[in-house]
C-alpha cells in the first residue's frame, strides 16, 4: 500500500465545488451593470496597464478562491502519502480473525489461522525497539492470554500469537475494530496501524457495520487476505439441537431433535455422534440431500436428577467448525402419582401413566391409596380421585392445591354418580351422565395448553386421531375455569382451574373404552402423562448459546465469575464477569457468580461454514475506515507492506496551511491599497510645447 | 410680434443677460462698430455712448466722472471702436452627452452657454458665428450680429446630437486657417483630450492674432468618482470598457484630473488664452455672471 490515501474520501468527491468561484464570477459579471463614462483617459493616464492588471488580479483571486476550496477539502479528506516522509515509531495492532471460518484449509494444506499467525509474526519481526504492538482477536477467546494493551515485548507477543487456536464461533468486526482502535488511542506513536489477518468471509466482512467507531487521526488499516481455496467437497452444518420444553424426568426417555443443513450442491453422507455426561454414546449415519434441512430425532434419558448434558458432533463433511453442539438439560426426580381409590375407579389411566407402575418407562411412579389417608399436609404432587369422593376430600384437597399440588377429578366408570355438593372454591361441576350411541367426536379446545405438548405434530398441532365419545358427564364451567377438551356438540369434558399455586384438572369423561375410544389411542398415553408432567418444575437456569454470541443476562460487570467446563471444549476461567464476553467453542459450562450458578450449552456457529469470501477490495464491514486490502502471499509481501507504511507523510497540515495562504493572498488581492497617484512629471508635453 | 422662444435661450434667461459684456484684451479687426479697440487708430474720436465696464477693458477708459456721480464703472464709446467677430467652436462629441451630477448634460449646458454668449455679443453690436465639430467640423455658421440673424444658429443648437470622437486640435487648426481676420474664438468643450494637442491648436490661433476664450465644461462626476465599489465603465466616444474598483482608484483619479486641469490651465495661460472651468452643477446664468459680469 503506497501512494496517496484519503481517510475521508467523501471530501474528495466534493472537489468539483472548486469551480464555484468561477461560476459565481461569470454569474455576477453577467449581472454587473455598465456605467457610461465620458472618458477613460484619466484611468489610462493613471496606469496604462490598469485594465490588464485588474484582469490579472481578478483571475488570480478566482484561482486563489478555487485553490482555497481545494485545499480545505483536501485537508478535510486527510490525505496521507505512504512510502514517503519520515519514519517514526509505530503502534500496530494485529487483529487476528480466529473465527470458525479460519479453521478451513488454506493454501499448502495448513489452516488459514496458521497462515494468519505466520503473517502476524512477520510483522512482529519487523518491529523496531521503539515500536509497540498489541493483539486483538476477532472472536474474544478466554483461553488465550494476550498482553494487556500495546507492548514492546516481542517475545510475549509471539507467545500470545502461538497460543491462538481455532474456534467454532462467529465474530463481530465492529467490536474487534473498536477494541483495536481503543488500544491505539493511548499510543503517541507517529504511525498507528491495524494489521488485519482474515479470510474475509462474506458473512462477517460483507455486512455494513453497526456502531463502528470513527477512526482516530492518522489511523491506517491494512487487511491481509488469507486465501480460501475451494475443496469441492460439500459441507453439512449442525444448526440446532432442540431439547424438550418441559423438564426431563429421571428414567423417562425423551426425544431430542438435531437439525442438520446441507447448503452445498450435492448430497452428503455424514455420521452424527453423541455422547452424554454419563458416557453413553450413540451414532447415526445419515444422508443429507443438497440444500436440505433435516431434523434427526435422537432419544436420550437421564438416570438421575440434576444437570445433564449431551454433546453432538458430525463427521464426514469438509468443514469441522460448524459440526458440534452441546446441550444441557435438567432432570427432575420421578413424579409420584397417587390414585385415591381403587384401580377400577380410574379405568386405563394408571396403566397409561405408568405401564410398570414403578416409573421405569414413564418416570411416573403410581400408587393407590384411600381418601382417609389423604391429608392436607401432603407434599405437592399429583393425585387423582373420583368426582364422587369430592365432598369427602373437601378442604384437604383445597389445601393440597393451594400449596402447589395437581389434582385430577374423574368420574368413576363403574358407578358414575353425582358429585354431591360442590365446594364454593370449585368453578367446575359435572352434569348428569349423557350418552351418544354413535359417539361424538372429541376436540381440543385449548391447543396451547402444555398438557398437549407431547401430542403435537411438526407444525405444532394437536392430533387426537378421531376419538369418539359414547358417554360423558359434560362439565359446567364458571369464569375461573378453562376448557381443554370438548365434544362436537359444544360440551366440555376436560377443564382446568388454578387454585392457589396448584392446578385442578376436571374430567367429565371416564378413561374407559365404554365411555370413549380415547384409552385405545396412542395419544391417550401422552395426554395422561402430560397432565402430570405439565406441572413438574425444574431447578436451575440453563442457557443455550451459539459460539461467539454475547452472553445474555450477565451478572454485574465487576462481579467475580468462575467458569467451569463440564463437557466439550475445556475452559476453566476466573475473572470479572465483564471480561467474559463470549464462549468461542462448543461445550457445557457452569458459571458460578457468588451463590448463583448458571449453565450454558454452546453450539458451533453454522454461519462459519458458509463459503463466500470477499474477493474484491471493498469491505462493507469497515465502513468509512481507511483501509487497503492485499493478499497474504508470503513473508516478503507482509514485510514490505509494513515497512512502506512506516514511512508516511501526512498532507493535512500542508493542505491547511496552503488554504490559509490562499485565504491571506485572496484577502490581500481582493482588498487592494488605494492606487498611489503617479509622480508628477517635470513638465507636461503640452506645457513644454507651449513654451 | 413676440420673439420666438428658443430651447437654449428661454426668455427669462435672455432677460437676465442684460448688462453682461464680452470683451477682448487685445485689438481685433472689425468692419462694424463695436466696443472693442480697433488696431486701426482712426481719425474719429466722436463720442457715441456709454456702456458698463467689462472685464478686460483698460482701466484708463473708465469715465471717472460718471463713477464719481453714480458710483458705476462705465466706459465711453467712440465711433472708431470696432466690432468683434466672435467664432464659437462647440464640441458635439459623444463625451459631451455625459451627465451625472450636473444640472444638464455637458452638451445642453454648452448650448445654453453658446446661446447666451451669442445673444450677449449681438447685444453689444458684435457678431457671433458658430462651428460644430467632433472628429471634423460638421457645421459652420457665419457671424451674425442681430437676434434675427442668430436664429439659424440658435435653431442649430437645438438640432445637435452628440456623436463621434472629438478632435479638438484639428478643429482649432482648421478654424485658425479658416478665419482671415483677427477674431475672438470661443471654444466650448470638455477638453477631454491630451492637453498638448489642445494647446498646440490654441497657439495656432494665437499665432494668427486671434483672441481665444476657452470654456471647459465638466460634470462633477468626472472630476471626482461619485460611485463606489466595482464598476465597469464604458467610454462614451469609443465604447471601450474598463472595470474599476472605485475605492481603490478614487484619490488617484481625482489627483489625475486635477493634474490634467492644471496642465490645461497653465497651457492656456502660457498661450495668453482666457480659460474658464465650468461645473455643470452651477446654473448657467450664475456661470455667465461669474465669468462675464456682475450680479
Amino acid at each position: 500500500m503506497t501512494g496517496l490515501t484519503a481517510f475521508n474520501p467523501l471530501f474528495l468527491s466534493l472537489l468539483p465545488l472548486a469551480a464555484l468561484p468561477v461560476l459565481f464570477h461569470f454569474f455576477y459579471r453577467l449581472k454587473r451593470q455598465t456605467r457610461p463614462f465620458s472618458t477613460l483617459m484619466f484611468f489610462h493616464r493613471l496606469d496604462p496597464k490598469l485594465n490588464a492588471r485588474r484582469r490579472l488580479r481578478e483571475w488570480l483571486i478566482l484561482l486563489l478562491r478555487a485553490l482555497l476550496i481545494v485545499f480545505v477539502l483536501l485537508a478535510l479528506a486527510r490525505p496521507v502519502w505512504f512510502g514517503h516522509g519520515q519514519e517514526g515509531s509505530v503502534a500496530v495492532v494485529l487483529l487476528m480473525d480466529n473465527s470458525g471460518s479460519m479453521t478451513g484449509a488454506g493454501a499448502g494444506g495448513r489452516t488459514k489461522l496458521k497462515q494468519a499467525v505466520d503473517g502476524a509474526r512477520d510483522i512482529l519481526a519487523e518491529l523496531h525497539p521503539a515500536d509497540r504492538a498489541g493483539i486483538v482477536l476477532l472472536t474474544p477467546d478466554p483461553a488465550v492470554t494476550l498482553p494487556a494493551g500495546l507492548s514492546q515485548d516481542k517475545t510475549a507477543l509471539k507467545l500470545a500469537l502461538d497460543g491462538i487456536s481455532e474456534t467454532e464461533a462467529g465474530g463481530s468486526v465492529a467490536g474487534a475494530m473498536d477494541r483495536a482502535m481503543r488500544m491505539l488511542e493511548a499510543s503517541s506513536a507517529a504511525h498507528r496501524e491495524i494489521q488485519v489477518f482474515s479470510d474475509l468471509q462474506q458473512e462477517k466482512w460483507g455486512q455494513p457495520p453497526v456502531n463502528l467507531p470513527a477512526p482516530s487521526r492518522g489511523l491506517e488499516v491494512a487487511v491481509h487476505r488469507v486465501a480460501s481455496p475451494s475443496s469441492g467437497l460439500p459441507n453439512v452444518s449442525l444448526t440446532q439441537v432442540e431439547m424438550p420444553s418441559r423438564p426431563v424426568v429421571t428414567g423417562r426417555r425423551f426425544p431430542v431433535q438435531v437439525r442438520l443443513a446441507n447448503a452445498g450442491p450435492g448430497q452428503v453422507r455424514v455420521r452424527l455422534h453423541w455422547l452424554d455426561d454419563a458416557g453413553h454414546r450413540g451414532d447415526l449415519e445419515l444422508a443429507v440431500a443438497a440444500q436440505e434441512e433435516k431434523n434427526v430425532p435422537v432419544t436420550l434419558a437421564a438416570s438421575d436428577p440434576g444437570l445433564h448434558w449431551v454433546l453432538f458432533s458430525l463427521d464426514g463433511d469438509d468443514f469441522s467448525a460448524d459440526n458440534r453442539a452441546a446441550a444441557a438439560f435438567m432432570a427432575v426426580e420421578q413424579q409420584s402419582v397417587v390414585f385415591l381409590g381403587g384401580a377400577a375407579d380410574f379405568g386405563y389411566l394408571p396403566l397409561a401413566m405408568s405401564p410398570t407402575g414403578d416409573g421405569r418407562l414413564s418416570g411416573l411412579a403410581i400408587s393407590f391409596s384411600s381418601l382417609e389417608t389423604f391429608a392436607a399436609d401432603k407434599q405437592p404432587g399429583f393425585v387423582a380421585l373420583p368426582w364422587e369422593d369430592l365432598p369427602r376430600a373437601g378442604e384437604a384437597l383445597r389445601q393440597f392445591l393451594m400449596k402447589g399440588g395437581t389434582a385430577l377429578l374423574v368420574p368413576s366408570p363403574k358407578a358414575p354418580g353425582g358429585a354431591g355438593t360442590k365446594p364454593d372454591w370449585l368453578a367446575i361441576s359435572p352434569e348428569t351422565l349423557q350418552g351418544a350411541s354413535n359417539g361424538l367426536a372429541l376436540a381440543v379446545l385449548d391447543k396451547a395448553s402444555a398438557i398437549f405438548d407431547d401430542m403435537r405434530d411438526e407444525k405444532g398441532g394437536v392430533a387426537l386421531r378421531n376419538v369418539k365419545v359414547f358417554r360423558c358427564r359434560p362439565l359446567h364451567l364458571d369464569a375461573q375455569a378453562a376448557p381443554l377438551l370438548g365434544l362436537e356438540d359444544g360440551s366440555v369434558v376436560l377443564a382446568s382451574q388454578k387454585v392457589g399455586q396448584g392446578l385442578l384438572l376436571a374430567s367429565g369423561l371416564a378413561f374407559d373404552p365404554a365411555w370413549s375410544t380415547l384409552p385405545l389411542k396412542p395419544a391417550f398415553v401422552a395426554l395422561a402423562q402430560g397432565m402430570v408432567l405439565n406441572h413438574a418444575a425444574a431447578q436451575g437456569s440453563i442457557t443455550s448459546l451459539v459460539a461467539g454470541d454475547p452472553l445474555p443476562g450477565r451478572a454485574g460487570e465487576a462481579d467475580s465469575l468462575v467458569v467451569q467446563s463440564l463437557g466439550g471444549s475445556p475452559l476453566d476461567w476466573k475473572g470479572q464477569a465483564g471480561q467474559l464476553t463470549t464462549f468461542p467453542r462448543v461445550g457445557v459450562y457452569a458459571l458460578h457468580a457468588g451463590r448463583e450458578t448458571r449453565w450454558v450449552g454452546v453450539r458451533s456457529s453454522e454461519k462459519e461454514g458458509r463459503r463466500k469470501f470477499i474477493a474484491g477490495d471493498t469491505l462493507a464491514a469497515l465502513g468509512n475506515l481507511p483501509y487497503a486490502v492485499d493478499s497474504l502471499s508470503g513473508s516478503e509481501s507482509v514485510r514490505s507492506s509494513f515497512r512502506r507504511q512506516e514511512r508516511s507523510l501526512d498532507l493535512s497540515l500542508p493542505a491547511l496551511l496552503l488554504a490559509f495562504a490562499c485565504l491571506a493572498l485572496e484577502g490581500w488581492l481582493a482588498n487592494p491599497q488605494p492606487l498611489k497617484p503617479r509622480a508628477a512629471a517635470s513638465a507636461s508635453p503640452g506645457f513644454a510645447s507651449a513654451k | 410680434m413676440n420673439a420666438p422662444a428658443y430651447k437654449f435661450l428661454p426668455p427669462e434667461l435672455a432677460g437676465r443677460l442684460r448688462g453682461l459684456g464680452v470683451s477682448v484684451r487685445r485689438p481685433v479687426e472689425g468692419a462694424m462698430q463695436g466696443l472693442h479697440r480697433s488696431p486701426n487708430h482712426g481719425s474719429s474720436v466722436e463720442f457715441a455712448d456709454y456702456r458698463e465696464y467689462a472685464r478686460g477693458d483698460p482701466p484708463n477708459s473708465i469715465d471717472w466722472a460718471i463713477y464719481a456721480r453714480s458710483d458705476r464703472y462705465v466706459i465711453r464709446r467712440y465711433q472708431e471702436e470696432t466690432n468683434v467677430r466672435a467664432h464659437l467652436l462647440l464640441d458635439i462629441s459623444e463625451s459631451m452627452a455625459f451627465r451625472e451630477a450636473g444640472l444638464h448634460s455637458k452638451m445642453d449646458y454648452a448650448c445654453y452657454l453658446a446661446a447666451a454668449l451669442m445673444l450677449v455679443l449681438a447685444g453689444q453690436s458684435d457678431s457671433a458665428g458658430l462651428t460644430l465639430f467632433n472628429e471634423d467640423i460638421r457645421r459652420t455658421f457665419p457671424p451674425a450680429g442681430s437676434l434675427n440673424s442668430l436664429r439659424p444658429l440658435l435653431l442649430a443648437l437645438e438640432e445637435i446630437k452628440t456623436s463621434g470622437r472629438s478632435q479638438i486640435e484639428q478643429a482649432l487648426h482648421q478654424t485658425a486657417e479658416r478665419i482671415q481676420r483677427r477674431s475672438l474664438v470661443i471654444l466650448i468643450s470638455d477638453l477631454l483630450q491630451e492637453p498638448a494637442g489642445i494647446i498646440r491648436g490654441i497657439q495656432h490661433l494665437r499665432h494668427n492674432k486671434h483672441e481665444v476664450l476657452i470654456l471647459q465644461i465638466l460634470d462633477a462626476g468626472e472630476m471626482d468618482l461619485s460611485f463606489g465599489g466595482l464598476a465597469e465603465l464604458r467610454e462614451l466616444e469609443t465604447g471601450a470598457r474598463l472595470p474599476v474598483e472605485a475605492g481603490e482608484i478614487r484619490a488617484a483619479y481625482a489627483r489625475e484630473v486635477s493634474r490634467f486641469l492644471d496642465e490645461i490651465r497653465r497651457g492656456c495661460a502660457a498661450s495668453l488664452a482666457d480659460y474658464h472651468l465650468i461645473d455643470t452643477r452651477t446654473p448657467v446664468e450664475q456661470t455667465l455672471y461669474a465669468k462675464f459680469g456682475q450680479l
